[in-house]
């Protein structure tokens, strides 16, 4: 069923400060800015901030200082049930003495919408996340992934167009997870209505956003799509937050033949870095683009044994021992070559295009 | 507390806690301090006031009259032997209620809460008629060849408070004993520990706490009865709510009434005083028994 | 732990202490057919004498209806008071939570001769003996504990997030509160207040201080009667008492076994 498309709001949020008891900030100072019919998604450790800067979107706590602006208007002061925001929350929510119907229509009524609109309406939307026959029920009857796609549209129906998910796949399994991710950015497109997401499974994040604010210690360190997040990190903790790493640490050497790292681990290639940087460099190499190869391969950067190998059906993972004593994850397809094995000795190599300079 | 609470989320109602959570509680302060604090007061006013002046002759007459010391000593007396029975009695049913099935248990619950909920006054009414001397209890116990008098004997009198009693122990008691892990005693029992030593070193230490909060609040209520004394029993078995009942009803002697309430305050709350300080060690100690 | 063995002797002392629980609120029943003016038990004859002295004498009917209009009036102000409290307690800030937690369960265990005794000197001085305001006030101190008991623990199995989302998706603050922190109370405000009715309905001790020959509760005339005389009337209204009370609180039970109200959203 094709719902109507809302239309997005901006927002804009600017230099957003909050503190709680004693200790640093939760929120040190945060600026975003989100464009209408995006999916932005903040991502980050437990604690990092973000579902505070959340609930300081929603209204549930006010900023120490900064602003909020949502459609160019300061909602700082506006009440939290006045800012037509929709919001899904981990723990569903649903109110446990109403059926479903009558939660979905929940927002409306308190709009006073007249009641043939209402039904209208609902009907619209439970077809929209395909539970239409499920408008009797009681929420306690129905399975997690049904009720997160109720509050979903709760969340909707009364036309927000701003949308706050907070972790809302976080209580599901995995297999669930995955359909709703799908079925939420769908509906997402359709309405073209402005999204943030909050989680802290960065492939959820890569899957999902158009762009990922990646959120530590009350800061945010990194705004980017996730092909560039995955690819060029900014930083060494976004780096090792997002998808697995290798990062090595060393000296700028410039040979003929491109740039080289010096480490411990001997002379590696790397990609040509920025003009001016220099001294202590953190290279980023990820684990997929390592080639494994019989060692005294000519082209070997390193060589090492074994130590680990985890098979994850399409893929396997391990981990290789260099001789310095530090270890390196590779990642094989399952259709590029033999499995490695615990003790096997092999040598890495990988392109220097293929590493990122942090 | 969820992370909202954490946070001291607005929600619904208002940014500041504080001012209203102060507005929400006055009235029932108030009105406890006026028709609470208050009458308390004013007993211990009347108890320390003798003719106008500040005196403790009604507490001197009382520890000094042998037949009030008598009274008071069978009021813990009986508060005692009204505990220990029911703790006897509500441990194994307590634990047949972890052991049964769902339905069961809802049967045994039932059995202990309904007459929970139905008149004291009517029950103690019951036992009144059932416990006379050409009553079926007697008559069934003589029958059996035993013959011995329950009404107006302290005998009776603990009948009657156990039966309304119990159910205040099997409660907390029975909550304590369903926390138990039972895999806890198939360990002791594969490590060796035959059933006795078993129960003895790891089911009871666990279970102490419920006896001990069940016991205390069956305790303090012990020492307030009135009703059930006063009509199973005999001048004989008389409490000190009946001797309090009886100095201001016979004799007006307010102030030997007050003097009298305020030291059966006392023993409750120094009594509440020990328990909650040693409950608290006690659980401390169960738990230093599993470590 | 499956035990392959019934626990039979267990079952049987457990039959026994049902039997003892049960036996004096079962028994009061027949006691009141009997058909003489005697306590014999069982009754050598029969007569339903009693039964109908307790509906037609304005001394026990009177009680009867004093007992109610008592009860209810203190139920009901034990209900306000008492969800007002709950919601300090559960949800709120103040200085001084314990102590005051404490100064609202005390009356639970406060000997109740000393309530009458304080309740009746005070109210002296004030001219509330023998009336209904000075029963309610003084019922209102007793029952409030357990109304204040049976709505926390009601609210605090309300989560805070049904609030926050219903403030979200555009309730006021007073919506909030009515449509769904309210409806999710009802059930501890409903058995704080059964409580409470009972606990009034039932009460002996203030009710001997305050009452008059004027004013009297139902647990008084049958006290008075019990401790006075022969009269097998007062086994007539224990029964009707005892029926009356079990009857509501088994409606109570039956009523509120629908889907559970304040249920967590959170299945597996």
């Amino acid at each position: 069923m094709h719902l109507e498309t809302l239309g997005g709001a901006s927002l804009r949020i600017h230099e957003v400060v909050k503190r709680f008891a004693g200790g640093a900030p939760a929120v040190d100072a945060v600026s975003l800015t989100v464009e209408p019919g995006e999916f932005l998604t903040l991502l980050g450790p437990s604690g990092s901030g973000k579902t505070t800067t959340l609930n300081m979107i929603a209204g549930f706590i006010t900023p120490d200082s900064g602003s909020i602006f949502l459609d160019d208007q300061d909602i700082a002061e506006l009440a939290v049930h006045r800012r037509g925001i929709g919001m899904v929350f981990q723990q569903f929510s649903l109110f446990p003495h109403m059926n479903v119907a009558a939660n979905v229509g929940f927002p409306l009524r308190e709009r006073r919408m007249p009641k043939a609109d209402v039904q209208r309406r609902v009907a619209e939307v439970l077809e929209a996340v395909n539970l239409a026959a499920f408008a009797e029920r009681m929420p306690h009857e129905l399975s997690g992934g049904q009720q997160q796609r109720v509050a979903l549209a709760r969340a909707i129906v009364f036309e927000p167009r701003l949308l706050l998910m907070d972790e809302p796949l976080g209580a599901l399994d995995k297999k669930l997870r995955e359909h709703l991710q799908i079925e939420i950015k769908r509906i997402q497109r359709e309405l073209g209505i402005t999204c943030i997401f909050v989680t802290h499974d960065q492939e959820e994040a890569l899957l999902m956003s158009d762009r990922i604010a990646v959120f530590n210690e009350g800061k945010v360190v990194q705004v980017a799509t996730p092909g560039d997040l995955y690819e060029r990190p900014a930083s060494r903790f976004v780096a090792e937050f997002v998808g697995d790493s290798n990062i090595f640490t060393g000296t700028l050497a410039t040979r003929s033949g491109g740039a080289r790292l010096r480490c411990a681990e001997g002379d590696l290639p790397v990609a040509t870095p920025a003009a001016g940087r220099d001294g202590d460099l953190d290279v980023l190499v990820r684990p997929e683009v390592i080639e494994i190869a019989a060692p005294g391969a000519a082209s070997a950067c390193l060589t090492g044994e074994v130590i680990e190998s985890d098979y994850f059906g399409a893929s396997t993972k391990s981990l290789v021992r260099t001789p310095s004593g530090r270890t390196v994850r590779v990642r094989q397809d399952r259709s590029r070559g033999a499995v490695l094995t615990v003790g096997d000795e092999v040598s890495l190599s990988w392109r220097a295009e293929d590493t990122h300079v942090l | 507390m969820t992370i909202a609470d954490r946070q001291g989320l607005r929600g619904a109602f208002g940014p500041r806690a504080v001012p209203v959570g102060v507005l929400l509680i006055a009235p029932a302060v108030l009105y406890l301090a006026v028709f609470y604090l208050l009458p308390l007061l004013d007993i211990v006013r009347r108890s320390l006031v003798v003719d106008g002046e500040l005196s403790a002759d009604n507490y001197i007459d009382f520890f000094t009259t042998p037949a009030y010391v008598t009274i008071l000593l069978r009021t813990i007396g009986m508060a005692v032997g009204a505990t220990v029975l029911c703790v006897l009695i509500a441990y194994p049913y307590a634990y047949l209620m972890t052991i049964v099935s769902n339905r069961t248990r809802a049967v045994l619950l039932g059995v202990v809460l309904v007459p929970f909920w139905t008149s004291m006054l009517a029950r103690t009414y019951a036992w009144l008629v059932l416990l006379q001397d050409s009553g079926p209890i007697k008559s069934g116990l003589a029958l059996l060849g035993v013959d011995v008098p329950l009404l107006r004997t302290p005998a009776g009198v603990l009948i009657g408070m156990v039966q309304i009693l119990l159910p205040f122990m099997v409660l907390p008691l029975y909550n304590t004993l369903a926390s138990i892990d039972r895999r806890l005693l198939a360990a002791a029992r594969v490590l060796g520990a035959n059933p006795l030593s078993a129960f003895a070193k790891v089911y009871f230490p666990l279970s102490l706490p419920g006896v001990l909060s069940g016991g205390v609040i069956v305790y303090v209520l012990s020492l307030g009865f009135y009703v059930t004394p006063a009509v199973l029993g005999s001048p004989q078995t008389s409490l000190i709510s009946q001797l309090i009942v009886q100095e201001l009803s016979q004799r007006l002697a307010w102030g030997s009434a007050g003097a009298m309430s305020v030291i059966l305050i006392v023993l409750t709350l120094v009594f509440l005083a020990l328990a909650s300080r040693w409950l608290n060690i006690r659980a401390l100690f169960s738990r230093e028994v599993i470590r | 732990m499956t035990r392959s063995r019934r626990p039979v002797l267990l079952g049987i002392f457990a039959a026994i202490v049902g039997v003892i629980l049960f036996l004096p609120g079962l028994a009061v029943i027949p006691m009141g057919f009997n058909g003489a003016r005697t306590m014999r038990f069982p009754p050598d004859t029969w007569g339903v004498d009693w039964y109908l002295n307790f509906f037609t004498n304005p001394a026990w009917t009177g009680s009867l209806v004093t007992s109610f209009a008592v009860s209810l009036l203190a139920a009901v102000l034990a209900t306000v008071l008492g969800t007002l409290t709950a919601f300090a307690l559960i949800r709120h800030r103040f200085p001084g939570k314990p102590i005051v937690t404490g100064l609202v369960l005390a009356p639970l265990v406060t000997p109740i001769v000393i309530l009458g005794l304080g309740d009746y000197s005070l109210f002296l001085q004030w001219q509330l003996t023998g009336s209904l305001p000075g029963f309610v006030l003084a019922y209102t101190v007793i029952a409030l504990p357990y109304a204040v008991i049976t709505v926390s623990a009601s609210l605090a199995g309300v989560e805070r997030q049904y609030e926050l989302a219903a403030s979200v998706l555009g309730a006021s603050k007073f919506s909030v509160f009515t449509k769904i922190t309210l409806p999710l109370i009802s059930r501890g405000m409903a058995a704080g207040f059964l409580f409470a009715f009972v606990t009034g309905f039932d009460e002996t001790v203030i009710a001997i201080f305050l009452s008059d020959p004027g004013f009297r509760t139902l647990p008084v005339t049958m006290y008075s009667s019990m401790t006075r005389e022969v009269d097998p009337t007062i086994a007539a209204a224990s029964a009707v008492i005892m029926l009356t009370t079990t009857l509501i609180l088994l409606a109570y039970v039956s009523l509120t076994k629908g889907p559970h109200a304040s249920g967590n959203a959170r299945r597996r």
